[in-house]
This record gives structure tokens, C-alpha cells and sequence, in this order.
């Protein structure tokens, strides 16, 4: 079976890195810079997006609304991974535009329930 | 009554000799003329003072008949206003007394009698007796409003009482202790006017209870009220005239047409709505009563139906202040001191009005009371009047508290506003800590996993994620630590510093910055600036905070120009600018060192400067910027006293200037 494709958009080279380490399960492709998310996404054809929010250049509820615009991209699943919200608040399933939360710093077995969750078959 | 020429004494005694003992001792007195005349007997004495014959009685106490006091007694009960002198044979000061209580005018002792004295104390018990009947034959005319000035006969005494023209408004109750009351209007005034001719009101004839009214050679008018005198004999006698003087002399000089005068009267007299009335006494129970002609007016009845229903007067009081009525009515009959009533009165036409009731006692000559008089004015406008202001004041009082009750409001919703700008400022400093801390943890987080999961990995892989833990720990461990920097409190270590140097070590820690992105440094430092006062260690970090600003600003490389020069501040350096909050402590014509620090980098963008010295404000990606750095720069220069400020700069870039208090030495 192949590898879901994810896509997973962070300012921070550092925690990319880990994540595709830790997520061999998955086809993950990094981005740290939001601007060129967009081209990469309809190169890519992710699954799922995973998406930080505070980001120079541009943040994650923005560029979550450009991704949307895309008609290949109108149906990809996006979940925030963010510092900006709680634990609490993501484990009460906060949505933020619609969007899925999860709080940094996450587990991966947390990771890999969300994403299970919402990547479509 | 007393006669200048003579002065009829009886004297009541049965001692041998005493008519010519005490007529010798009188006629040592040549001021008056006396006769004497004497009787052991009471009856006798009574039957003279009753046919007039008597002026004065003089009692001797030592009667054998009875007791001498029986015989005061008696006479004081049987002829109350008879002057009476008690001689006696002891000299007693508390007899004396005691006498004196019991009505007598004066005691004298016997032993010590010498005739001018005799004479003199027959003289003042007269016009004692006299001037106390006058004082009750006068009350009702103090019950008359308002600045009358009435000179009693002889010009003995003289009294005002308030605003002459409102008393020619008045019914004017005269009260001759011995006669019923006689009411004399204006009409009366006028119908007796010029019936003397001008002259001292003594040779005037006067007309018995009956006001006269006389024009005098000034152009005043003299009203003389005149009355029978008890005990009757003489009849009538001017017991007093009041005066009034026109406003202007010159406009009411003799010769005016009597029908100016009584046109000015009646236009006054039409303009009269209080009236006066009298309530007749019983033993306390009222047996009639009499209203003057102005209670048609005031109250719509005449005079005729209050007199045929002594009960009206009562009825028509407003039965809501009926009681208050009759209680202060007790309480004047108790205490006998006037007092005015605001009441209202339901007239007869069903229309209630307001009066101010003013009630005097009136007393016979034996104390008792026997009636009052009331003096009734209409307030029914200035109760509306007061109504209105009551109400203006109500509505006042409740603006008043409105503005009392919005302020209170005001002032909450202001404590709730600081309330949620704290909440908000709290809110934005945990959401920075939280991206500048869970962001590391995310990646110690993930590194721990990794580790976890391939206990045997790849070594290199293994050292590239230890080392990407390493650094996010410092990472949080700084943040943390720049957070407990910027809200310590703690002393400057200050000491005379030269800025330049501090500026030359700042350069020296960006070295590796300045060189990696290939930036040109300018320094053009002041060879005369003055030392300041300050921490070497803190000044630097401020500096080197803005040189690494100024670097990434710069990522292609650029010029840094770096200054130092004297300054002393002006008055638009204090002014605040966009992005400047500080300046706090520096005034105009302080002498401060200015340090400039331009870049010919991206500059700020315009809507960020407001934040820029925010704590947690960055514009840069996670891990460069923790927005602290500028914000601990703002703390360490306040904390200097000084002030920095960041601004774009004209022709690029952006420009930091920092300002710090001098010292007046140089470096």
C-alpha cells in the first residue's frame, strides 16, 4: 500500500525534521516557508496538511484560505499544529476556520491518531 | 389718669393721723399737685375708685381691721388697675416681695418715709401701672405686619415693627382692655383724614378706638390711634401715633388734593388680601370669633357669616392641616408665644388656598387669656411658587444622581476596560511565551520519540537530532531567562561610563553577523562625549540587540552607520512618536548622549511600529525572534532614564535612536 502524502508546513527546519524522522509511516514532505506552499501542494498532492500558524510572511489561517481557493487543493484535509493553542483546548476539539487543532508539543502516537482521523480513504 | 396738676391718692389706714402725716410729707413735693383722701374701710375705697375719684391707692399694712395683706388682696380682685403703694412699719425685703407679687406698685417703709421720695414713688407707680396696661393695649398692634413706628404718648417708647406700607394694606384692630374691639379699615382712614388740624397729637381731639389720620407739614402722614383710657373718667387719649413718611416727601407736600391721597389708599386697600381676625376665649373654649372685611377674600365668607358660626373658621380649615391647626393653637394658648402657621383653607367656592397664620395671645389685666388674634395672608402663590421649585429641585436632585450613578458607571466600566487591556495584555504575553517555548518543546518532544522509536539508529541522524534538542532546550531556557530579566526590578550597577567604548565591545559581539552578510560598519563617534551614568553590560545588550535587528534587516548586506554625539535634548525630541513609548524621564534642555543606529535595511512596515517594542512582537520566523529583544531594550534604557525610539528612516532602512542622560565630564 502506498505511503499517505503528507505535507507538513512549519517556519522551523528543526521540527520538520524530527517530524518526518519520527513519521516514516508517512510520505512527508517539509515546507518552512509559507509562501511557497500553494506551488508545492499541487506538485505534491498531499493527503493531508499539516499547517503551523505563526509564521513570518504569513500565517497559518491565511494560507489555509489560499490552499482552499486551489480547485485541486478545495478538498485536502488541513489540521493547525500550533503553539497557540492548548492542549486543553485541542483535546476539546477547538477548530480554528474549520480546521482541526492540534497543540504543540504533541505525541506522536497523538499525530497519528489525527491524522488517521481525517485522511480520506 | 394722670393730670399734671394733680394726682388723687387714697390712703386706706386707721392709724391717727396718718392723712396728715402723709399729706405733709407730699406737699415737700412741689413737681405735682396731690390730694389725699383716707378711709380705713375697703368698701370705701372701693366705691371711689369705682366713681373715678382715685389715682392711686396707698396702703397701710398695718390695718388693725384685718390684715393689711387681706385688704391687697381684695382690692387687687376687685379693682384690678388701680395703681397701689404698701407702706408698713417693718422693713421686710421678703414682704416686700411677696407685695409686690400680689400686684403692689411699691413698698415703702414707714421708718424711713421722707416726702420727695413718698411723691416720687406715687409718680412712678402711676406710670408703671400705666405703661403695663399700654403694653397689653398694645399687643394687637404688634400683631400688625411690618415697620409701623409707633411713639407712645410722651415719647417714651418707641417701636418698630416691619414695612410701613403693607400695614396701610390692613385691617388695624385697636383693643382698649376695657371695650370691644373696634376695626378700623382704610375706609375709616380716609373718612377721618383731615379732621385735626396739623400739631402735636396730644391737643388733638381724639375719637375713642378710632385711628386719626393727620397730614404733617413735612408731607408725612400721622396716624394716631386713639383710645379710651382705663379707668374711664377722662375719655379719650392718644395712646400712641405711628408715622409713615411717603418714599418722596417733595411728591406729598401739604395743599395735595385729598383725593390723591385717598386714590393712593384705595389702589393700596385693593391690593389687600390679609385681614385680621380675633378668636374670643372662655376659659379656653372658644366663644366667637370676628374676621375683618378682608376674609371675604381669602376665604369667600364675610364677616357676617363667621360672626353667625363661630364654628366656620374651624370647618374650613383644610381637614389634612386641621390638626396641626389645633395643636399649635394649644400649644399658643399654653405657652402663649406667637408663632406662625402655614395651613391651607378650603374656600367657600371649593378652592383650596394657602395662608400663613399668624396667632398673638391677647391677656387681661389679670394675666388670664382671653383671646387671640390671627393674622391671615395668602400664600397660595408662593406655596405654587415653592411647589414648583420643590419639584424643580426633585428633578435636580435626580439629575444630579443620575450624573452621580453614569459617573459610577463610568468609572466600573473604566475598571473593567483596565481589567480586560490587563487580560489582554496577560492573554498576549501567554500566547508569545507559548510560541516561544512550545515550539522547543515540540521539537524536545519529537526528538524524544525519535530516540524512542530507533534505540539503534543512525548515528549521524541521532547526532543531528540530539544537537536540534540541545538548541531548543537554550532556546526555551533563554526566553525564560530574557522574560526574568525584563521584570527584575533589580538596581543598576550605574558608574560614569563611556558610551563609545560600550559601542566599540556592541560591534565586536556582532562581528560574525556583520561579516557573514558582508556589512559595511560607519562609525563616526563624538572625540569630546561626555560620560554617563550607567551599566556597561546592560547598555551593551540594548546595543547588540539592535545591531542584530539591523543585521537581519540586511540579509544582502548593506551599511551600518553607528554615532555618538552631545546633544541636549529639544523640546520635538520629546514629543512621541510612533513606536516610542518611552521619554518618560527626560525633559526638554536635558543634556543626554544620542547614539543613531541606521541600517539601509527593509525598514518596518508601518502598521507594526506601534508593537515594536511589545513583548513577544516579532516579525521574524520562530527561533530568530523570541520580541524580547526590543522590548528589553526599552526596559534597560528607562530604567537608564533615557529613551529610544525607532523610525524608518527617509531614504531607507530603518534608524534607532537611543538617548542618555550625560554627565559633564568628557570621556
Amino acid at each position: 500500500m502506498k505511503k499517505k502524502r503528507i505535507l507538513v508546513v512549519d517556519d522551523e527546519p528543526g521540527f520538520t525534521h524530527l517530524l518526518k524522522l519520527v513519521l516514516p509511516i508517512y510520505d512527508i514532505r517539509e515546507e518552512n516557508n509559507p509562501t511557497r506552499v500553494i506551488e508545492v501542494a499541487q506538485e505534491f498532492k498531499p493527503d493531508l496538511i499539516l499547517l503551523d500558524i505563526i509564521m513570518p510572511e504569513m500565517d497559518g489561517g491565511t494560507l489555509a484560505a489560499k490552499i482552499r481557493e486551489q480547485p485541486l487543493l478545495r478538498f485536502v484535509p488541513i489540521v493547525f499544529l500550533t503553539a497557540i493553542v492548548s492542549t486543553r483546548e485541542a483535546e476539546a476539539r477547538k477548530t480554528i476556520d474549520g480546521h482541526p487543532c492540534l497543540a504543540k508539543p504533541v505525541t506522536k502516537d497523538k499525530l497519528v491518531e489525527c491524522i488517521n482521523q481525517y485522511l480520506v480513504d | 389718669m394722670i393730670r399734671r396738676n394733680l394726682i388723687q391718692v387714697l390712703l386706706i389706714s386707721d392709724a391717727p393721723g396718718s392723712n396728715s402725716q402723709f399729706r405733709r410729707l407730699l406737699d415737700e413735693d412741689t413737681s405735682s399737685e396731690f390730694s389725699i383722701e383716707s378711709t380705713p374701710r375697703l368698701s370705701d375705697a372701693l366705691e371711689r375708685i369705682a366713681v373715678g375719684a382715685v389715682d392711686l391707692v396707698l396702703l397701710d399694712l398695718d390695718l388693725s381691721q384685718g390684715t393689711g395683706l387681706g385688704v391687697l388682696l381684695q382690692l387687687r380682685e376687685r379693682a384690678p388697675g388701680i395703681p397701689l403703694i404698701v407702706v408698713a412699719g417693718v422693713d421686710d425685703e421678703q414682704l416686700a416681695v411677696e407685695l409686690l407679687r400680689h400686684g403692689a406698685q411699691d413698698y415703702l417703709f414707714k421708718g424711713a418715709l421722707e416726702g420727695r421720695a413718698l411723691a416720687r414713688a406715687v409718680r412712678f407707680a402711676l406710670e408703671r401701672n400705666r405703661t403695663e396696661r399700654e403694653h397689653s393695649m398694645t399687643l394687637p398692634a404688634d400683631n400688625l405686619p411690618d415697620c409701623i413706628v409707633l411713639n407712645e404718648d410722651q415719647n417714651q417708647l418707641s417701636k418698630l415693627t416691619p414695612s410701613p406700607e403693607r400695614s396701610l394694606k390692613l385691617d388695624i384692630l385697636i383693643a382698649p382692655p376695657d371695650g370691644p374691639f373696634t376695626e378700623v379699615s382704610g375706609h375709616d382712614y380716609a373718612t377721618n383724614s383731615h379732621n385735626g388740624p396739623p400739631g402735636g397729637p396730644h391737643r388733638d381731639p381724639s375719637i375713642p378706638g378710632q385711628v386719626i389720620q393727620q397730614l404733617l407739614p413735612d408731607g408725612s402722614i400721622s396716624w394716631n390711634l386713639a383710645t379710651k383710657s382705663p379707668p374711664p373718667g377722662d375719655g379719650g387719649r392718644v395712646i400712641g401715633r405711628f408715622r409713615i413718611s411717603p418714599e418722596n416727601a417733595t411728591n406729598h407736600h401739604p395743599g395735595r388734593e385729598a383725593g390723591e391721597m385717598e386714590e393712593r389708599y384705595s389702589r393700596l386697600l385693593n391690593s389687600v388680601t390679609d385681614y385680621v381676625y380675633t378668636v374670643e376665649l372662655e376659659d379656653g373654649r372658644v366663644v366667637s370669633t370676628q374676621h375683618g372685611p378682608g376674609c371675604r377674600a381669602i376665604t369667600g365668607y364675610g364677616p357676617d357669616e363667621f360672626k353667625a358660626d363661630p364654628m366656620l373658621w374651624n370647618r374650613i380649615i383644610h381637614p389634612e392641616d386641621r390638626d396641626l391647626v389645633i395643636a399649635k393653637v394649644q400649644q399658643l394658648i399654653r405657652s402663649g408665644v406667637p408663632r406662625d402657621i402655614e395651613h391651607r383653607l378650603v374656600q367657600k367656592s371649593g378652592r383650596i388656598a394657602w395662608v400663613r397664620n399668624r396667632q398673638v395671645p391677647r391677656y387681661d389685666s389679670e394675666g388670664r387669656l382671653t383671646a387671640y388674634d390671627g393674622l391671615i395672608s395668602d400664600i397660595t402663590e408662593r406655596k405654587h411658587a415653592e411647589e414648583l421649585l420643590l419639584a424643580a429641585n426633585s428633578h435636580l436632585q435626580e439629575v444630579v444622581s443620575d450624573l452621580v450613578e453614569s459617573q459610577e458607571e463610568l468609572k466600573a466600566a473604566q475598571l473593567q476596560l483596565i481589567q480586560a487591556e490587563k487580560l489582554q495584555s496577560v492573554g498576549r504575553l501567554a500566547a508569545g511565551m507559548a510560541h516561544e517555548v512550545k515550539n522547543p518543546m515540540a521539537i524536545l518532544q519529537m526528538g524524544i520519540q525519535y530516540l524512542a522509536d530507533s534505540p539503534s539508529g543512525d548515528p549521524e541522524t541521532r547526532q543531528v537530532v540530539l544537537d536540534e534538542m540541545r538548541a531548543a532546550t537554550d532556546r526555551a531556557n533563554s526566553v525564560i531567562e530574557n522574560l526574568q530579566n525584563f521584570s527584575s526590578t533589580r538596581e543598576l550597577a550605574n558608574r560614569a561610563a563611556s558610551v563609545n567604548a560600550i559601542v566599540e565591545d556592541a560591534l565586536r559581539m556582532v562581528q560574525v553577523d556583520l561579516n557573514r552578510t558582508g556589512i559595511a560598519v560607519v562609525t563616526e563617534l563624538a572625540a569630546d562625549l561626555r560620560t554617563c551614568n550607567l551599566e556597561p553590560h546592560a547598555i551593551e545588550q540594548v546595543l547588540v540587540n539592535i545591531l542584530s535587528n539591523a543585521c537581519h534587516a540586511m540579509p544582502a548586506g548593506g551599511t551600518l552607520t553607528i554615532s555618538t554625539v552631545n546633544r541636549t535634548v529639544g523640546p520635538s525630541d520629546v514629543q512621541r512618536t510612533q513606536g516610542d513609548r518611552s521619554g518618560r524621564h527626560l525633559r526638554a534642555g536635558a543634556s543626554v548622549v544620542a547614539i543613531e543606529i541606521r541600517d539601509t535595511g527593509t525598514g518596518i512596515p508601518e502598521d507594526k511600529l506601534p508593537h515594536i517594542f511589545d513583548l513577544f512582537f516579532t516579525t521574524k520566523e520562530t527561533g530568530k525572534g523570541q520580541g524580547l529583544g526590543l522590548a528589553v531594550s526599552k526596559r534597560i534604557v528607562d530604567l537608564h532614564g533615557g529613551r529610544i525610539s525607532l523610525a524608518n528612516a527617509p531614504g531607507g532602512g530603518s534608524v534607532a535612536t537611543i538617548f542618555l542622560p550625560s554627565n559633564s565630564g568628557i570621556d
